[in-house]
């Protein structure tokens, strides 16, 4: 293994610089989460056990949930239960944290990849119709753009189950498959409108990307200097997209931040069981070992994906993995 | 017109050869928001032949970059154009989409003036080349493109074209990109290349090497090549044969056309000889500089082209012409 | 032929420049979105002075009426309470919650950002740093665990959502005031003589200012829409108080046997989202001149 050339080879000093800021932001993640839901109010053994229980009682509970000892014990031995694998017990469902997440997580991320999927959808063709050469599709996808961007999610989302699926019941209204039919026709109908609601505000984000990337690039020498070789309309898309890409996926990944957000709203609106229902729950059952457990993850699968879409930037463009000469 | 543009001086070319490309009557005019119009260009024309350079010399906002590019069917977006512009049988002024297509890059190469916004930053030079090619179907696959590559690389002095050719356009110098862009116009063997300033970002040593390779490539291949510039030096560098002309325009027009030979040693438009005193240079005495008038610089009645001597013209509203 | 320099009666008399006024420099959609954004907050704020039913008790008897009953024009929630008066004084709460904490949030933002943005590689680094790690955190989410923590309630509502907010506008304000350090009339000031840090803020400040303050206004809907998201998952101000977020919770439930109904709180919060950003986009476009046609 020739090590120097490793350790001197950009795109991988690229990575490893921002892993450790990952895993640095990753263990301030840890610590907000732990402290924020330590402090709040009210005593959990109290919570769990109820009213009628005795004060002895409560203090056990309380030893045997580890909260006698002080608050930085607290916290590394929730660290080395984490990285052992052990999420806690959740009380609400009388099932250790950890197999309660695994399907849920699952849902999300369906959910979650089909709003991105979407998301880009509505990026290529709101973004391409913004670059028209006819100002009234340029207005109409500006003012488009402007409603996507500020609706918050979770209105969105309400108005579609309401028109889309009450109103004029074209969509299921809730859950991810009816019951016994699990094909994927069924799942991709009662999964558009939840994604949909989410993918709205990214997508237009995304297509303000692409627009001002295509727009610059016009005003460049570029696309004129390509289109005086002669080449077909479709090869100078594909130049342009192709240049556009990177600042898309940077803003996709800050986007997926947003669609994490929304989908604890979204999620409990179409009653889809994913983490943002889980977290909604939770908090209001107050089942913390599991708000804690939840909340870590959806942080946690934020910033590896803001370091996912880094290092997908990085190979994509030969400027950043290869430096200047 | 046709006088001037079949003029043969000593050692020249035959006056029968074909125009490369025959422009007459060309007016430009943009649109603009108000409703009015503004006429950038105004009914000018030039005839380009096989061969032979033609340098179109003046200051920004001359019209000089709008006119050649409406004459090669590249105008700016909103531009609109009257006259003719005919090249190989097509009014490149009025031609569609699609013809215009077919052209560009083939029959017509264009070189850009800057060396780093021309290549796509993302994809690498070979790729860039050859995608030229094979839009063209100038080679079958892939394979003979990656060749011809090589042998164009090699045309315009780039050693070792194997490694170029896998690298990226941030990974050679300035020079370098623009030899690359000139490899890409020739590449297809045009009739015409427009060179728009291709030197101005450059260092001067770079950027004289760059002119002489298009010098030296427009004999080999006997290639026009309508040659844009600000810089009299350039020029003169550029319209090294007797046959090169030259084309100072000024607000729009042409104000005098000639052999560069004449044009530039004696100029007989007020313009040109304050151009040319202008150019600092050693041997001028020190004093105050010497400065185009206002009163030159913003008249744009100079009115047609008359001869004022063989393969020489001047814009009639000229004082030498009164 | 003499050369002269310039001869004067041949340059045209140079053209008048007019600065026009703030508000008139601003496109038709920001005069219009702060026109109407004016309204419902005057509305909002003279909710009591109006002839409205008390939001608070309501008739179980008369529980999701529809539109244009008799006495409530957009009918009654599920706990027969009316639901324009809800509205209303629910936008009350949902302004003062999406406001407050973006006026606090700026003044601690730029705050900061100036700081980070005048001093030396160390502290800036560490400042910025730190407030990188605020982003790591989905807004939504860093507000919900902030709400959880600290008890449910207005005054907390508004603590947790200044600290989400804080970090943007410090970047913002960071990247602006580290832009204009640069430009030549701070090294004109300092090379006259002027030194301290007092004084180079008297001079930079103000000409972040309007960068900063744009896109401040700009938060204020997605703070608006945070604020309904809270509310909507029971973390805003505990009920019966109206706020828009937990009044749309509250419809949820009646969706399906009157969907009509829930569509007035969606509405409204539609409404406030998308208005604030184009009073932002317009007041941006204004400062920076790009809005010259109206």
């Amino acid at each position: 293994m020739d090590y120097k050339a490793i350790a001197q080879n950009r795109l991988i000093r690229l990575i490893a610089g921002r892993s450790v800021m990952t895993a640095v932001t990753a263990l301030f993640i840890a610590i907000v989460v732990f402290f924020a839901i330590r402090s709040i109010p009210g005593d959990p053994a109290l919570t769990i056990l109820g009213t009628d229980s005795t004060p002895e009682e409560r203090e056990q509970l309380r030893i045997v949930m580890g909260l006698d000892q002080p608050l930085m014990t607290q916290f590394s031995v929730w660290l080395r239960q984490i990285f052992k694998g052990d999420l806690g017990y959740s009380y609400s469902q009388g099932r250790p944290v950890t197999d309660i997440i695994g399907p849920a997580l699952e849902s999300t991320l369906l959910l979650g990849g089909a709003a991105s999927v979407l998301a880009v959808i509505i990026a290529l063709v709101m973004g391409n119709l913004a670059t028209s050469r006819f100002r009234s599709i340029r207005r109409t996808t500006d003012w488009a753009e402007a409603i996507f961007l500020s609706a918050p999610q979770y209105t969105v989302a309400l108005l579609f189950l309401i028109l889309f699926a009450v109103l004029l019941p074209v969509f299921p209204a809730g859950g991810l498959s009816t019951r016994g039919d699990g094909s994927p026709s069924d799942v991709l109908s009662h999964i558009l409108l939840p994604a949909l609601a989410l993918a709205l505000a990214p997508g237009a984000q995304m297509a303000r990307s692409l627009k001002t990337s295509i727009t610059t690039l016009q005003s460049t020498e570029l696309l004129p200097t390509l289109r005086a070789r002669g080449l077909s309309p479709w090869r100078l898309s594909v130049h342009a997209h192709h240049n556009a890409l990177p600042p898309m996926i940077t803003v996709l990944g800050i986007q997926v931040g947003a669609m994490l957000g929304g989908a604890l709203f979204v999620e409990q609106i179409f009653s889809i069981p994913g983490l943002g229902a889980l977290v909604v729950q939770s908090v209001s059952l107050r089942d913390y070992t599991l708000v804690q457990a939840v909340a870590l993850l959806i942080a946690l699968i934020f910033v590896v994906v803001l370091l996912l879409a880094d290092v997908v930037n990085a190979l994509l463009d030969p400027r950043i993995r290869k430096g200047r000469a | 017109m046709s006088d001037l543009l079949t003029a043969v001086p000593p050692g020249g070319l035959d006056p029968t050869v074909p125009l490369v490309l025959d422009a007459s009557g060309i007016r430009v005019s943009f649109p603009r928001p108000n409703g009015k119009t503004t006429t950038v260009i105004d009914g000018i024309g030039l005839g380009l032949e096989y061969s032979q350079v033609t340098v179109l010399l003046g200051e920004s906002g001359s019209g000089k970059t709008v006119f050649a590019r409406s004459i090669t069917g590249l105008a700016p977006h909103g531009a609109q154009v009257e006259g003719t512009a005919m090249f190989g049988g097509v009014d490149l002024a009025h031609a569609s989409n699609r013809q215009l297509r077919a052209l560009h890059g083939d029959r017509i190469g264009m070189v850009p003036q800057d060396p780093n916004s021309s290549l796509d930053p993302m994809r690498r030079i070979g790729g860039q080349i050859a995608e030229t090619l094979l839009q063209h179907r100038q080679v079958p696959d892939r394979r003979a493109a990656r060749q011809r590559a090589i042998e164009l690389l090699n045309q315009v002095q780039i050693r070792d074209p194997e490694r170029v050719l896998r690298c990226y356009p941030h990974e050679v110098s300035g020079g370098m990109r623009q030899r690359i862009a000139i490899a890409i116009a020739i590449s297809c063997g045009p009739e015409l290349i427009v060179a728009d300033e291709p030197s101005s970002a450059l260092d001067a040593s770079v950027g004289a090497h760059v002119v002489g390779l298009l010098d030296d490539l427009r004999t080999r291949l006997r290639t026009a090549i309508l040659f844009i510039t600000h810089d009299i030096g350039i020029a003169s560098q550029i319209a090294s044969q007797p046959h090169d002309r030259v084309a100072v325009m000024l607000g729009g027009q042409i104000v005098e056309l000639g052999f560069a030979s004449a044009v530039l040693r004696s100029p007989q438009h007020e313009y040109t000889r304050a151009l040319l005193a202008a150019e600092p240079s050693a041997a001028v005495p020190r004093g105050r500089l010497a400065v185009v008038p206002d009163a030159v610089r913003t008249r744009r009645d100079w009115g047609p082209l008359r001869e004022v001597a063989p393969g020489h013209a001047v814009a009639s509203g000229s004082e030498t012409n009164r | 032929m003499t050369l002269t320099v310039v001869t004067p009666g041949t340059v045209e008399a140079a053209p008048r420049f007019r600065r026009r006024s703030l508000i008139s420099r601003t496109p038709l959609r920001g005069k219009v979105a702060l026109a109407v954004v004016s309204f419902l907050a005057v509305i909002a704020l003279a909710a009591p002075l109006l002839p409205l039913p008390d939001p608070l008790s309501g008739d179980l008897s008369s529980r999701l009426l529809p539109f244009l009953s008799d006495g409530h024009p957009l009918g009654t929630d599920t706990q027969g309470r009316d639901m324009l008066s809800r509205l209303v004084y629910g936008m009350r709460t949902s302004l003062f919650a999406g406001v407050v904490p973006i006026l606090i949030a700026t003044l601690i933002g730029l705050t900061i950002g100036t700081i980070a943005g005048l001093a030396g590689r160390f502290v800036n680094t560490l400042l910025m740093r730190g407030v990188d790690l605020l982003f790591a955190f989905p807004g939504v989410l860093l507000a919900l665990l902030l709400a959880i923590s600290m008890g449910v309630g207005l005054g907390t509502l508004i603590l947790a959502l200044t600290l989400v907010w804080v970090a943007p506008v410090a970047r913002i304000a960071e990247t602006e005031v580290g832009r204009i350090r640069e430009l030549d009339f701070v090294t004109a000031a300092r090379s006259s003589g002027a030194s301290g840090a007092v004084i180079l803020i008297r001079q930079i400040v103000p000409v972040a200012l309007p960068a900063v303050l744009a896109y401040s206004t700009s938060l204020v809907g997605a703070n608006v829409a945070i604020a309904g998201g809270l509310g909507f998952i029971g973390l805003g101000v505990p009920s019966p108080q109206p706020e828009l977020g937990s009044i749309l919770y509250e419809m949820q439930s009646a969706v399906y046997s009157d969907p009509s109904l829930a569509l007035a709180p969606v509405i409204v919060i539609l409404l406030l989202s998308t208005l604030f950003p184009l009073v932002g986009d317009g007041l941006r476009d204004a400062i920076t001149g790009k809005g010259n046609h109206s």
